[in-house]
Parts: C-alpha cells; sequence; structure tokens
C-alpha cells in the first residue's frame, strides 16, 4: 500500500516538476529576451537589426551609435545631475526616515501615538497634484536642485518599515547599558543603535536612491530648465513618443541622408540609449540583490 | 546599589526626552509643508482660483466645478477607462505572482531559486521612462522588431501603441513583466515562514506537491493574499498615472485618458487649478471610502485592520 501510494505520488510530481520548470523557464525566457534583445540591437549594425536579422545573435557589431551617443552633452548633464540628486536625496531622505523612525520605535516616547496618526495619515489622503504644485511654486522651489532632493523625498512606508526594525534591534539590554554608561537619547542613537542598524540603513540609501534615479514625474513638473533634468526627462525627450527629430538625432542629419535613413538609425540609437541609461540601475541591483530583497519584505510585514 | 544607580541613569536618561521630539521634528517640519500644506491647498476645488492672488482671497465657488465635472461629456469615459485599467490590472497581476511563488517554492533546486528569483526581479529596477521607451521602439510600426517579424510571416504592420484597442493589454501585461518578480518576493517570504515540520510529515504521509501546495502552503498564505488584495481594491482608482502618461499617443486617448492624466492635463498644462483639483478630490473622496469599506471587510474576515 505504501509502496503504490509512493509511486503514484512520485509519477505526479515528476510531472508537475516538468511543468514547474518549464514555466518557470519559460517566465525568466520571457523577462530576459527583452533585455538581451537590447544588448544585441545596441551592439549590432542598424541594417540588419531593422530587417530583422538580429534576433539571437548580434550581426555586424559595431559601436558607432555608442560613439554618437557619447558626444551628446544633455544626456551626460542628465546623469551628472541624476548622480547628484540621487545621492543627496537618499542621503536626506534616510536621514530624516531614520531620525523619526527613532523615536517611533521607543514604547517610552510620550508622542508616539499621535505623531504615528500625523505621519500615518498622508499615506491614506493627499492634497493631490494641484494643491502640492501650488505649494511648491509659493515655497520658491521650482527650478532650484533642492525640489527633487524634498518633494517626495520622505516615504511614510519607509518611516514605519525602519521603525519596526529599529524596534527589533533596540534590545533591553543594549538600551540599560548605555544608559548606565550615561548616554542620551543622541548618543545612544549614534553611537549605539545606528552601528547595529547599518542593514537597515543601507536598505533605505538603496531604496531612496534607485527611487531617486527612476523617476521622472516630479521633474516634469516642477523644472523647466534643462540645466536642472535628471536623467529620466532627457530620455523622455529622447525615447517618448514623438520625438524621433529631438535635437539629438538631428545631428544625423548632417551626413544629408535621406530622412528614412536618418529615422533608422536614430531607433536603433535608442538601443544604446536605454544600454546607458538603465543598466547601471541593474548593475547595482545585481550587486546588492540581498538588500533590496530584505527591503521588501520587510516592507510586506506590516502588509 | 546597582538597581538604585540605574534607576537614577534611567531617570537622567528620561530628561533627555526632548531629544526624541528633536529627532522627529524635521519630518514634522517636512509632513506640515509638503503634505498637510497641499490638504489645506485643497479648498482652491470650492475656489475660482487665479494663481495671481492667494488662496484665500479668491471668491467662493461652491460645488461648481464638481457639477461640471460629472456634466462634462468626459466624466463616464474617464471613470470607465481608469475602473476597467484597475480590474483588468487586478485581475491579470494579482493571481500570476501568487501563482508563481507557490510553483517556485516548491522547487528545493536552490540555486534554481535564487536564479529565478534575481531574473524576476530585476525589471523592477528599469524606470517607468525607459520601460515605456522599450515598448515604443519595439512595437514602432516601420522600425519595431514585433513588426519587423509579423511583415516576415506575411502580416501587415500594426502601430500597436497608436491603437486604442490594444492600449489596455499593453499597459497590464508591461506591468506583469516588470512587477512579478517583486511580487513574488513578498509571497515567498510568507512561504518560508510555513513550519517545515508541516511539509515532512505531508511527504511522509505521501502528499504529492499539488496536495501539498493545496492543503499547506495556498491556506498558509490565504492571509497575506487577503490583505494585498484587499490594499489593492482599496486604491481602485489609482492606476499608475505617470505610466499611462507617457503611454498616451494621439489616437489611444479614448481607452488611456485616464481620472490621473485628465488631472494633470487640466490642472498643469491648460492651469485650470480648481477644476483639476476638484476632479482630484473626487478620485481622493472614493479612494478614502473605498480604502474604509475595504478595511470594515477585512475586520470581519481576518479580524486585522489594515491601518
Amino acid at each position: 500500500m505504501i509502496c503504490k501510494n509512493r509511486y503514484r505520488s512520485s509519477a505526479s510530481d515528476r510531472i508537475f516538476n516538468i511543468i514547474s520548470y518549464s514555466i518557470l523557464s519559460l517566465g525568466c525566457l520571457l523577462i530576459l529576451y527583452p533585455l538581451y534583445f537590447i544588448i544585441l540591437a545596441a551592439f549590432s549594425d542598424p541594417q540588419y537589426v531593422l530587417s530583422g536579422q538580429v534576433v539571437l545573435i548580434p550581426k555586424g557589431i559595431t559601436i558607432s551609435g555608442f560613439k554618437r551617443i557619447f558626444h551628446y552633452a544633455p544626456l551626460w548633464r542628465g546623469y551628472v545631475n541624476s548622480i547628484f540628486y540621487s545621492v543627496f536625496g537618499s542621503i536626506f531622505s534616510t536621514a530624516c526616515t531614520l531620525f523619526a523612525a527613532y523615536p517611533l520605535s521607543r514604547k517610552d516616547f510620550p508622542g508616539r501615538r499621535i505623531l504615528s496618526v500625523f505621519i500615518l495619515i498622508p499615506l491614506f489622503f493627499q492634497g493631490g497634484l494641484i494643491p502640492q504644485y501650488i505649494v511648491i511654486n509659493a515655497l520658491g522651489l521650482r527650478n532650484t536642485y533642492w525640489v527633487l532632493i524634498l518633494v517626495s523625498g520622505i516615504q511614510i512606508m519607509n518611516i514605519f518599515i525602519a521603525s519596526s526594525y529599529l524596534r527589533a534591534t533596540n534590545i533591553e539590554e543594549l538600551y540599560e547599558a548605555s544608559v548606565m554608561d550615561g548616554c542620551t537619547h543622541f548618543g545612544y542613537f549614534f553611537k549605539v543603535l545606528l552601528p547595529v542598524s547599518v542593514p537597515i540603513v543601507i536598505v533605505m540609501l538603496l531604496l531612496y536612491g534607485v527611487w531617486q534615479w527612476n523617476d521622472y514625474f516630479r521633474a516634469m513638473i516642477y523644472l523647466d530648465h534643462s540645466e536642472y533634468y535628471p536623467i529620466q526627462l532627457i530620455l523622455k525627450e529622447l525615447l517618448a513618443y514623438n520625438q524621433v527629430s529631438g535635437s539629438f538625432f538631428e545631428m544625423l542629419s548632417e551626413d544629408q541622408e535621406a530622412y528614412a535613413e536618418m529615422l533608422k538609425a536614430a531607433e536603433s540609437m535608442k538601443y544604446g540609449i536605454i544600454i546607458v541609461a538603465a543598466f547601471p540601475m541593474l548593475a547595482v541591483y545585481m550587486f546588492l540583490q540581498k538588500y533590496f530583497v530584505a527591503g521588501v519584505t520587510a516592507g510586506s510585514v506590516k502588509g | 546599589m546597582k538597581t538604585l544607580k540605574s534607576r537614577i541613569r534611567a531617570h537622567f536618561f528620561k530628561n533627555y526626552t526632548w531629544q526624541l521630539y528633536v529627532f522627529i521634528l524635521p519630518v514634522v517640519i517636512y509632513f506640515i509643508l509638503f503634505n498637510y500644506a497641499p490638504m489645506y491647498g485643497l479648498i482652491i476645488a470650492f475656489k475660482k482660483y487665479t494663481i495671481t492672488k492667494g488662496i484665500l482671497s479668491n471668491p467662493w465657488a461652491g460645488f461648481t466645478y464638481f457639477r461640471r465635472f460629472f456634466q462634462s461629456p468626459m466624466f463616464w469615459r474617464l471613470l470607465c477607462n481608469t475602473l476597467y485599467l484597475s480590474f483588468y490590472q487586478l485581475a491579470v497581476s494579482f493571481p500570476i505572482p501568487v501563482a508563481f511563488a507557490l510553483i517556485l517554492h516548491q522547487s528545493k533546486n536552490k540555486r534554481w531559486n535564487v536564479f529565478v528569483q534575481t531574473v524576476t526581479y530585476a525589471p523592477h529596477f528599469i524606470s517607468v521612462v525607459v520601460l515605456v521607451g522599450m515598448l515604443f521602439l519595439f512595437t514602432s510600426p516601420s522600425t519595431g522588431i514585433v513588426n519587423i517579424l509579423l511583415n516576415k510571416l506575411g502580416y501587415k504592420s500594426v502601430d500597436f501603441m497608436g491603437s486604442a484597442a490594444c492600449f489596455s493589454h499593453i499597459f497590464v501585461w508591461s506591468q506583469v513583466w516588470q512587477n512579478t518578480g517583486y511580487q513574488v518576493i513578498i509571497f515567498i517570504a510568507a512561504l518560508t515562514a510555513i513550519d517545515p515540520a508541516l511539509t515532512e510529515a505531508a511527504t511522509l504521509d505521501g502528499a504529492s506537491k499539488i496536495q501539498k501546495i493545496w492543503y499547506i502552503d495556498l491556506p498558509a498564505i490565504l492571509p497575506t493574499v487577503a490583505t494585498l488584495l484587499l490594499l489593492q481594491v482599496g486604491r481602485m482608482l489609482n492606476v499608475d498615472v505617470q505610466k499611462d502618461l507617457l503611454m498616451q499617443t494621439p489616437t489611444n486617448l479614448d481607452a488611456s485618458e485616464i481620472i490621473g492624466t485628465y488631472v494633470y492635463k487640466i490642472g498643469l498644462v491648460d492651469a485650470q487649478f480648481s477644476y483639476a483639483t476638484a476632479i482630484n478630490l473626487f478620485q481622493n473622496g472614493i479612494n478614502l471610502m473605498l480604502l474604509v469599506f475595504v478595511n470594515k471587510i477585512s475586520k470581519c474576515l481576518t479580524h486585522e485592520s489594515l491601518y
């Protein structure tokens, strides 16, 4: 009886395994192929790409597209701006987030309940786009480097993620020992709690940094001068609908080729632009994956 | 003696409670400026606001703007498009990660699991601008790879991004492509919390993998699934505006114009601040009601409040 049962279950499991591997492999393939195709297309000769001859392996390998991209100044200006926004934005956001998370993680903090509610309310009800625009305008923040660092810079969920992490780290013995050594809250937070909470600091820096790098909407609303543009806004001008005749692609018509040819070259160059713009974040993700996973799972604790 | 000393120290520490307020002060100031001031600014929905005068000195308009919105021919189109995209997204992008996680959790090959998770999570780090750029690039009628391959197979080129019929499919399935891995991680975390003894006992009793999924894994992650599902329902009207805006072309507006994009256009492109704020407030109000409603359900079902 047992034998029979075992045989049957392992047979059904074998089928399950086959189906499971096929589904998961198919999923991975569907996700990887578009990314792989971008690399293929960026390094292949445009004429082969546009005639559909580049599907699995590159053909007519060239980096001429990248050379043109390299000489396009606004893209690099955006690059530098985005690095600035990401670095300082994530430092500012992380600092504020952790500062707020510490008192909220303490049971003996008198204003804990009311301040939690104060911070939680905007999660469910916001002023919305227009009132926020009016406030930012009134504060004189439009067209400054500050606006992207400040607007939406502190995310409510992150405060609560950090606070629940600190609550778990904030062990009674650690606190007692510090008190014995005459620590004040400042001393305790900076000298004791922060050094043992390095993972959450890294998670916060990364979450804010990636978000800052990938966001375009605030920049589109609050910035009018291209000198402040982050990379995503430059990309939007290059990649989004109906932007083929942007200044970047006009460079191509210098050689007086036919308009259609220019269009094709421009299209194929977009692949290179995507690589230059998106792959740094993918690289960051690949190397620091465990922190991002930790960030997601920490967030899911409170639904 | 030691306890007395520590008590004295604790008392000393208590005298420094003001430092806790110093810690939270930046966030409080920030929230007043960037979250609560805009909430106060919502009153311009009831006023004839012009940017030259302040909020207070403009005349009241009552519910004029709300009435205008409800009577406008755009109202039903916006509402239908928004709800349709929401439901479609919920129906597709919610079950897929759950199923994916359940299947993945049964696989005991650790390296394979890590590989699958790494790959599926990766698109989450691609910005929405690049994602939509990729969509335009791949589906371009003249130069996109999809249409080139269609031509090779003998079909005519289709302008996918320009078609209102295709819009919702592209919108939702690109979302699936980008976010499945992210949600899988949440469910995998819930699945790894299951007591391994349960699964072992089931294996000894000869349970097949499908039985284990059905009788152990699924019930175990049901609370997580229910909570996330309810949260999604509570955000029913919050379709991803930033992505929608990027995907819009003049010819797909019939399907792609949603409340959020309309607010942006009316407010910041046409500078009708009060009208746009009224529309936005309508959306926020519905969202809030949905959330309260959903929370009631959640309390009944799981005895847990979402907030």
